[in-house]
């Protein structure tokens, strides 16, 4: 990196250019080793700590992990109840983060357009301010939110209203909404404003514009926020713990039913372990969880690349 | 040599147009006639509000923050022949119902105020007044969806749509380089084949009225003459009005040039005027 100018320097400029280039040059070396050692120690730190986690969970990973004793099919079916295994636990987060995505999705994206192609600064100014302020409760509020909320149904309309899946997904869709709205409205206004105007200037309406050519162009940020949206919801743990989870729920009866969740699981676990075995299928949960989301945001980004094969045009054939 | 604003027949005729952005105006007091047919080539000073003065004509200045337009912007009704495209695709009659609401730009019934709280639904206005852009803008798709989109959104679902994608493209000069690679990237293209493309957008929606700001400004020689004829084609059933920074572009395409200079139009320069050294020079030191 220690490029000299490639151009002649004029000749007429001062001599003074050999101190006054020396400084910034020693000064794009910090900042170049500094941006190196940053990234460098973002990824051991990703690296020892899943490097860690597989050298405790592999040796779990297993049939015996997932169902216990009970035979695979049966328990998928639903047919057999596992008592020692964490397929509930996977299949209840699977529905939570699932559940939760739904009712997330149109809400948040629909803001997100809202705030970035339709509102007023006064309304912007708002209801802007309303998602910083939802984005900052914590997860545990959340949670105490949606027990309160219960609390409330049964001594009014609904006596025998009880926790359960919906309610845990609608909190976790509460809780992740903020971040959906805001890379939403991002991927939006990151646009040219060129774009808008050449949709106007072919007599496109503001509604075609939006939706036909701004939102397919945003679609990656969107989708970017739609996944941060999933890994957090399957991660969180606090919210649940309020709203219905528990460790022996078996397969999710429904969406009025207890559940079991990974995190849940791997809390429970780590907290309440008796001998070295229980805690070894607790690993194996955590890197049953990681593989979980992780497998997620792949298919968020093979859905993505499709998306925008079809959008911008085949890119393969080059 | 003074400026003629008023036409007899006018296609379009602008009467003390002003446009401002935050208070201070980028064109004052302008007004000019456009004849039904015919390239009027606007030649004047960078920053002298050619462009504000074209998006005027399409309410494009609208889309940005403290614009205010004041004035009066009346269309007439089209005398089209109604032979339409240089393709011989018949342009559609007045009447052909927009996204919102029938057209009633250019209708039967006299002149229409663009300005006016009874003008035109603003989108079909747009689609009938087509303008290229002095930058190309080719929207982030495919080059068949650039073209096929904002016709499928203006138009609805058309059964003759490809065939028309390849008339367009084949009247620009761009068939031949882009008939290979129809679902590319219209952003892969080069500069020039962009604002071809572009060229195209604009034609294939079948616009009454062309505004062309610089549209060879990054086209070789061979192509510019190209796009020159085919706008001398365009111009022949349809009120053109080209901004240009050649002089040489100006004589040979325009039926009349007019010097825009401070925000409004001053004097006009027809190709007899033009003729001599002492047009030419007359036109020179209008545009110091
Ligand atoms: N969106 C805008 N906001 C604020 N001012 C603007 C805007 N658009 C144009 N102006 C101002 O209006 C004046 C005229 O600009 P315009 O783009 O119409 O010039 P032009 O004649 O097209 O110049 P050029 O030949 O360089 O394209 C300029 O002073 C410019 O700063
Ligand atoms: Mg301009």
């Amino acid at each position: 990196m220690t490029g000299r100018p490639i151009s002649p320097e004029p000749r007429h400029l001062p001599d003074r250019r050999i101190p006054s280039g020396a400084r910034p040059r020693t000064r794009e070396h910090v900042l170049t080793v500094a941006a190196w050692l940053a990234a460098v120690l973002v990824v051991s730190v990703a690296a020892v700590g899943c490097a860690y986690l597989l050298w405790r969970g592999v040796p779990t990973l297993g049939r015996a992990l997932f169902f216990g004793d009970t035979p695979p099919l049966l328990a998928m079916a639903g047919l057999r109840p596992v008592w020692d295994g964490i397929w509930p636990a996977c299949a209840g987060s699977l529905y939570l983060v699932g559940l939760a995505t739904l009712l997330v999705l149109g809400p948040g994206v629909g803001c997100g357009i809202y705030l970035a192609e339709y509102a007023g600064p006064r309304a912007r100014r708002h209801l802007g301010l309303a998602v910083e302020l939802l984005a900052g409760v914590p997860s545990i509020v959340m949670g105490l939110f949606g027990f309160t909320l219960i609390l409330v149904l049964r001594r009014t309309f609904v006596p025998q209203a009880n926790t359960c899946l919906l309610l845990a997904a609608g909190c976790l869709a509460l809780l992740v909404l903020p971040p959906l709205v805001v890379s939403t409205r991002a991927a939006l206004e990151s646009l040219p404003h060129g774009l808008r105007l050449t949709g106007a200037a072919l007599g496109l309406t503001r509604e075609q514009i939006v939706f036909r050519v701004l939102l397919p162009e945003a679609g990656r940020g969107i989708l970017g926020g739609v996944m941060l949206a999933m890994g957090r919801a399957a991660e969180d743990t606090a919210v649940i713990l309020l709203t219905g989870v528990v460790a022996n729920a078996g397969l999710p009866a429904g969406l009025l039913a207890k559940f079991e969740a990974l995190p849940f699981t791997i809390y429970y676990t780590a907290a309440q372990y008796q001998t070295e075995d229980e805690l070894a299928r607790g690993f194996g949960a955590a890197l049953v969880l990681l593989a979980l989301s992780g497998s997620m945001m792949l298919g968020a980004g093979a859905l993505q690349r499709v998306m925008e094969r079809r959008h911008k045009g085949e890119d393969a054939w080059n | 040599m003074e400026l003629n604003i008023r036409d007899p027949e006018p296609g379009l005729r602008v009467t003390g147009l002003r446009v401002s952005f935050h208070g201070r105006p980028a064109v004052e007091d302008a007004s000019l006639d456009l004849p039904r047919t015919g390239v009027t080539v606007l030649l004047g000073r960078s920053g002298s509000g050619k462009t504000t003065f074209l998006r005027a004509l399409n309410r494009l200045n609208e889309c940005f923050p403290g614009c205010e337009t004041t004035g009066s912007i009346l269309l007439y009704p089209g005398g089209r022949g109604g032979e339409g495209l240089a393709d011989g695709t018949p342009t559609t009659p007045c009447g052909v119902p927009g996204p919102d609401g029938p057209c009633d730009v250019l209708g039967p019934s006299g002149p229409c105020d663009v300005l006016g709280p009874s003008g035109p639904a603003l989108t079909e206005l747009r689609r009938r007044v087509g303008m290229v852009f002095q930058t190309p803008n080719v929207l982030p798709m495919s080059i068949r969806r650039n073209l096929l989109l904002p016709l499928e959104l203006v138009r609805g679902q058309l059964p003759d749509a490809p065939a028309r994608m390849q008339a367009v493209l084949t009247d620009v000069g761009l068939w031949d380089d882009v008939r290979q690679r129809l679902d590319r990237p219209a952003a892969q293209l080069s500069g020039g084949q962009q604002q071809r493309l572009c060229l195209a957008r604009m034609l294939i929606l079948q616009p009454d009225i062309l505004l062309l700001d610089e549209p060879t400004a990054s086209l070789d020689a061979a192509t510019t003459r190209d796009v020159e004829h085919l706008v001398r084609r365009l111009a022949a059933d349809r009120p053109v009005l080209m901004v240009s920074h050649s002089l040489g572009q100006a004589l040979r395409l325009a039926d009349r040039v007019v010097i825009f200079a401070n925000g409004r139009p001053q004097r006009e320069f027809t190709p007899a005027d033009l003729g001599g050294d002492a047009g030419r020079d007359a036109l020179m030191q209008a545009l110091l």
